[in-house]
C-alpha cells in the first residue's frame, strides 16, 4: 500500500516536472525589468497588461508610424523595459533653453522617415545632446516621492562644503497634461524623468515619446511633427490623427508606473565592503541616495514605501568632460541628473550581453563610468582612483548587485 | 527581363515537347496539389467536389506561464474541378477561416492542355513557390502547424492572380522534370508598409490588381530522378512598390524576390521533407528600420508503423514525425529570428483522416536578441471529405 502510493507520487513528482521542463519554466522572480508589482488589485493588473500591449506595439507604415520618427516600438528603445543601445539613443538639439529650434525641427532629432519622407538632419548653429534610453521600470517609485523629500537633499550653494551641491530642474509642464498628474499644472514643476529631470510627469514623458519617437498623434498632441527643413517632403502619413486615444496612453502611463524595480543579488562579504566604501570613504552616496521614501499613494505598492534607488534625482555639475554644453530647462549644459543605480545585476541580459552607462552610453562598464565623473564628483573619482584593484572591485561589485 | 525569361520557358517547353521524347505518365503534377486531391464526391457530368476539416485544441505556455488554451476551427476548405472537355479543366478552392470571418479563393484556375509538356493556366493561381505552398492540406500534413519557412518567409498560401504554362517532361522511364512559370500581380507594398514587425513577405500579398502595372515572375522546377524522389527550385521576383503614376515617378523602383529549394523523399516507411527559402527586398534607406534578407528553412522526417494493428480498421497505421524549423527575419543581425522542435504521433484510421498529437518547443528572439521562450501541445483531427 505504502509502496503503491509512493511510486504513484514519484510517477506525478516526474510527470509534473517533465511537464514544467517541456513547457518552459518561469524565469527566477525579480530577473527582469518588465514585471508589475506583487499583489496589484486585479483592475491595476488588467490595466498594466492592457499598457505591456502598447508598450511591445511596434507600429507599421499603415498604422500611422511616422512621417518622421526614430523607432516603430517603445520596446524598441527600451528594450525588456530596460536601457537601450547607443544604436537607439536619440539626439536634442536647441539653440537655448528658451529656444527649442522649432523652426528647424527641434528640439529633436528624428533620424527616421516613412518611404517617401525626408529624415532630419542636424542643422549648423545649435547645441546637441545625445541621450541613451534609461530603463522605464521604478519610474512609478520616482513619481510618487513628495517633491520636499527631494528638495530636502539640494545643497545649491554647497552650505555645507563637500563640494556637491545638487539642485533641482523646475521646467514647465505641457498644457495637456491633467493638473492632477504629479508634475502637471501651470508654473514651474519639478523635473523627475529623463537624463537632466528635464519632464515633470509622466504623462508628459510618454505623450512625448508617442509624439517624438514614433511619430504617433494622440488626443493630447494630435498634430505630426513634420520635416520643415525637407522642402517638400514636409507632409504627414495618410493616417487620420489622432492615431491614438488618450485612453490608449493613459494604459501605457499605468504600465510603467506599475513597473517593479528587480530585487538586489544576495549580499557577499566583497559587496559589503564595497557598499561601505561607496556610503563612506567615497562619498559616493552624497549623490547615489541610497534610500527615499514615497508619500502618500492610492497604490498600496507605492504608498509610504521605501525606495533604493541610490540617486537624489538632482542635478549635478559632472565637468566639461561629461557635459553636452545644452541648456534643458534649468538645466545647465554640465548637469545631468543622478543615474539610479538599480536593475544593473542584469543589464545585460537584455542588451545581448553588452552593458552602457551614463547619459549617451559611453561607458561600457562599471569602472569606466566612475572615472568618467568630474565636476562635483571629481573628489568621490579621485579617491576611487587612489584605491587598489582589489579594493576597487568590492565598489564594482556592490554597484553590479544592484 | 521576367517576360524575356518567360518566353524562354515558353520556347524552350515547345521544343522539348516533340512526342518522342516523352512518355506521358499518370503521375500528377504535384503530389498532393489540385489534381492529386481524393476528390471524394463525383457530382454528374464529371463534377468533382471534396474538402477538408482541420480542428484543434491547443494549449500554449510562455516562459512557464499559461498563454492559451483554446479549440478551434483552423479552416474549412472546399474544391471542386471539372474536367470540361478532353483538354479543358477548371478548378477552384475555398478557404474559410476564422470561424468563417475571412473566406479567401484559395485558387481558381482555367486549364488548357496543349501538351502534357505544355498546358495553359489563367485565373488566380497557386504561386509554385516551394512545394509546401503547393500541396499543403491539413490532412495531408503530418503536423497540426505548417512550417514556419513555408508561412513566414515564404506566405503559404501564396496565391495570385497570374498566366502562363505548366509542363512535365520524361528524361527516361522513371525521371521527370518539370516546370512552372507564370506571369502574376506579385507582392504589394504591404511588404514594408502593412507588418508592424518590419518587413514581412506575408503582409504583402492579396495583390488582386496589380499596384504598380508591372508583372512579377514565378517559376518552379522539379526535377525527379526517380518516382521517390523529387528536388524543387523555385524563384519569385518583381517589383513590389508603386514607383510609376500617370508617366511621373513617384519613388524608385523597390524588388522583392524569393528564392526556394525544397526536397521530398520517400523510402519504404519514411518520409523526409524539406524547404529552405531566402527574401531579398528591396528597401527605402531613410526608414532604416525594414529588413533586407530573410530565410529559412525546415526539415521533416516521419515513418510509419503499427499498419493494420485493429482488424477493424485495416487500413489504419500510426505515424512518428519530427520536425525542425528555423527562420531568420533579419539576416543582417542577431536576433528577430525564431527556431522550432515538433514531435508527434499520429493515428489515421483511413488515409484520407488523421488524429494528431504534437509537442512543441520555441525559442524566439526578438530584434535585441532577448531569447523568449514557449511550448505548446497540440491536438488536432483532419479530414478529408
Ligand atoms: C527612440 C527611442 C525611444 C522610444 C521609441 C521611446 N523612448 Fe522612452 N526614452 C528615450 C530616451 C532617450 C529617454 C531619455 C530622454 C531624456 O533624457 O530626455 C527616454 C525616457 C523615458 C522615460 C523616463 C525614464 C526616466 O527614468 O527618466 C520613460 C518613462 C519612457 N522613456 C517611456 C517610454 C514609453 C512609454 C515609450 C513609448 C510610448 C517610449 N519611452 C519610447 C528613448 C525612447
Ligand atoms: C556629484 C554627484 C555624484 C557622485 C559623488 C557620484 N556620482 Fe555616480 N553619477 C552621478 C551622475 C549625475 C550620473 C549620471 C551621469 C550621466 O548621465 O552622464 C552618475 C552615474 C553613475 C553611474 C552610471 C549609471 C548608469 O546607469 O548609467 C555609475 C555606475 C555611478 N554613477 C557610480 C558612482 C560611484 C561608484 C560613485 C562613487 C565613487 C559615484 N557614482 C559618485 C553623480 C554622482
Amino acid at each position: 500500500m505504502l509502496l503503491r502510493t509512493l511510486l504513484l507520487s514519484t510517477c506525478l513528482l516526474v510527470l509534473t516536472t517533465a511537464c514544467d521542463t517541456l513547457l518552459t519554466e518561469t524565469p527566477p522572480a525579480g530577473d527582469d525589468f518588465e514585471s508589475p508589482f506583487d499583489d496589484l488589485p486585479p483592475a491595476l493588473n488588467a490595466a498594466f497588461l492592457a499598457g505591456d500591449a502598447n508598450f511591445e506595439r511596434p507600429f507599421s507604415v499603415n498604422d500611422g508610424l511616422g512621417p518622421l520618427f526614430n523607432n516603430v516600438s517603445c520596446a524598441g528603445c527600451h528594450p525588456g523595459d530596460g536601457r537601450g543601445s547607443p544604436e537607439q539613443a536619440l539626439f536634442r538639439f536647441s539653440r537655448s533653453a528658451t529656444d527649442l529650434a522649432l523652426d528647424l525641427g527641434g528640439p529633436q532629432l528624428q533620424d527616421k522617415a516613412i518611404p517617401g519622407i525626408m529624415p532630419e538632419e542636424i542643422p549648423a548653429g545649435v547645441n546637441v545632446s545625445l541621450r541613451l534610453p534609461p530603463p522605464v521600470f521604478g519610474v512609478g517609485l520616482i513619481e510618487a516621492i513628495p517633491e520636499e523629500s527631494i528638495l530636502a537633499n539640494e545643497d545649491p550653494a554647497d552650505n555645507d562644503g563637500d563640494g556637491i551641491s545638487g539642485r533641482a530642474n523646475w521646467v514647465g509642464a505641457a498644457e495637456f497634461v491633467p493638473v492632477t498628474e504629479i508634475g502637471g499644472g501651470p508654473g514651474l514643476q519639478l523635473g523627475r524623468f529623463g537624463r537632466k529631470a528635464n519632464v515633470s510627469s509622466l504623462v508628459g514623458q510618454i505623450v512625448g515619446a508617442y509624439h517624438q519617437d514614433m511619430g504617433i498623434t494622440s488626443d493630447f498632441r494630435p498634430e505630426e511633427d513634420l520635416n520643415l527643413s525637407g522642402g517638400g517632403s514636409s507632409i504627414g502619413d495618410d493616417v487620420p490623427d489622432p492615431e491614438i486615444p488618450a485612453s490608449t496612453v493613459m494604459e501605457t502611463v499605468v504600465y510603467v508606473r506599475l513597473l517593479a524595480p528587480p530585487k538586489p543579488g544576495p549580499s557577499t562579504d566583497n559587496v559589503e565592503r564595497g557598499r561601505d566604501r561607496f556610503m563612506n570613504s567615497l562619498k559616493c552616496a552624497s549623490c547615489h541616495v541610497p534610500m527615499m521614501k514615497t508619500g502618500p499613494n492610492d497604490i498600496s505598492a507605492l504608498d509610504e514605501v521605501d525606495v533604493h534607488l541610490y540617486s537624489d534625482l538632482l542635478l549635478h555639475d559632472m565637468g566639461p568632460e561629461l557635459a553636452d554644453n545644452r541648456e534643458d530647462g534649468s538645466a545647465s549644459g554640465t548637469e545631468w541628473k543622478t543615474a539610479p543605480l538599480w536593475g544593473t545585476r542584469i543589464i545585460e541580459a537584455f542588451l545581448n550581453g553588452q552593458s552602457f552607462f551614463l547619459h549617451d552610453g559611453r561607458a561600457t562598464s562599471i569602472h569606466e563610468a566612475i572615472v568618467l565623473h568630474g565636476g562635483e564628483a571629481e573628489a568621490s573619482r579621485n579617491a576611487y582612483l587612489a584605491l587598489s584593484d582589489e579594493e576597487r572591485s568590492t565598489v564594482i561589485d556592490f554597484v553590479k548587485n544592484r | 527581363m521576367n517576360r524575356l525569361i518567360l518566353v524562354t520557358v515558353i520556347l524552350s517547353a515547345a521544343v522539348f515537347a516533340s512526342p518522342s521524347m516523352s512518355t506521358p505518365e499518370s503521375r500528377p503534377l504535384v503530389s498532393g496539389g489540385i489534381y492529386d486531391k481524393p476528390f471524394i464526391t463525383n457530382v454528374r457530368g464529371g463534377v468533382r467536389i471534396g474538402g477538408y476539416v482541420d480542428a484543434q485544441f491547443r494549449y500554449e505556455r510562455e516562459e512557464g506561464v499559461l498563454d492559451e488554451a483554446t479549440f478551434g476551427l483552423e479552416r474549412i476548405n472546399l474544391f471542386t474541378y471539372t474536367p470540361v472537355s478532353d483538354r479543358v479543366r477548371v478548378a477552384a478552392e475555398l478557404e474559410f477561416e476564422e470561424g468563417g470571418e475571412e473566406i479567401k479563393i484559395e485558387l481558381a484556375i482555367i486549364d488548357f492542355e496543349i501538351h502534357h509538356a505544355l498546358t495553359f493556366r489563367g485565373g488566380i493561381i497557386l504561386s509554385p513557390l516551394g512545394r509546401f505552398n503547393l500541396a499543403h492540406d491539413s490532412p495531408a500534413n503530418e503536423l497540426t502547424d505548417r512550417p514556419l519557412v513555408s508561412t513566414q518567409i515564404i506566405p503559404a498560401t501564396l496565391s495570385e492572380p497570374g498566366m502562363g504554362f505548366y509542363g512535365a517532361f520524361y528524361p527516361s522511364s522513371g525521371s521527370r522534370v518539370t516546370y512552372e512559370a507564370y506571369a502574376t500581380n506579385g507582392f504589394h507594398a504591404g511588404i514594408i508598409e502593412d507588418s508592424p514587425d518590419g518587413t514581412r513577405f506575408t503582409a504583402g500579398k492579396g495583390n488582386w490588381e496589380d499596384n504598380n502595372a508591372r508583372p512579377s515572375f514565378v517559376s518552379r522546377i522539379g526535377v525527379s530522378p526517380m518516382p521517390m524522389a523529387e528536388f524543387g527550385i523555385s524563384i519569385h521576383t518583381g517589383p513590389y512598390n508603386e514607383f510609376e503614376v500617370e508617366g511621373l515617378e513617384v519613388d524608385a523602383k523597390r524588388n522583392a524576390t524569393l528564392f526556394a529549394l525544397d526536397t521530398e523523399i520517400d523510402w519504404r516507411y519514411f518520409r523526409l521533407t524539406g524547404e529552405y527559402a531566402r527574401g531579398d527586398i528591396d528597401v527605402p534607406v531613410e526608414s532604416a528600420v525594414f529588413q533586407e534578407n530573410q530565410q529559412g528553412f525546415y526539415a521533416e522526417l516521419s515513418g510509419k508503423f503499427a499498419a493494420g494493428l485493429f482488424s477493424a480498421l485495416p487500413g489504419s497505421y500510426f505515424s512518428g514525425v519530427g520536425r525542425f524549423d528555423f527562420v531568420d527575419f533579419d539576416s543582417d543581425t542577431d536576433g528577430d529570428s525564431h527556431r522550432r522542435l515538433t514531435v508527434g504521433i499520429n493515428f489515421r484510421p483511413a488515409g484520407d483522416t488523421v488524429f494528431k498529437l504534437d509537442w512543441q518547443r520555441n525559442w524566439s528572439r526578438d530584434a535585441f536578441n532577448i531569447e523568449g521562450n514557449s511550448a505548446a501541445v497540440l491536438f488536432s483531427t483532419a479530414s478529408y471529405f
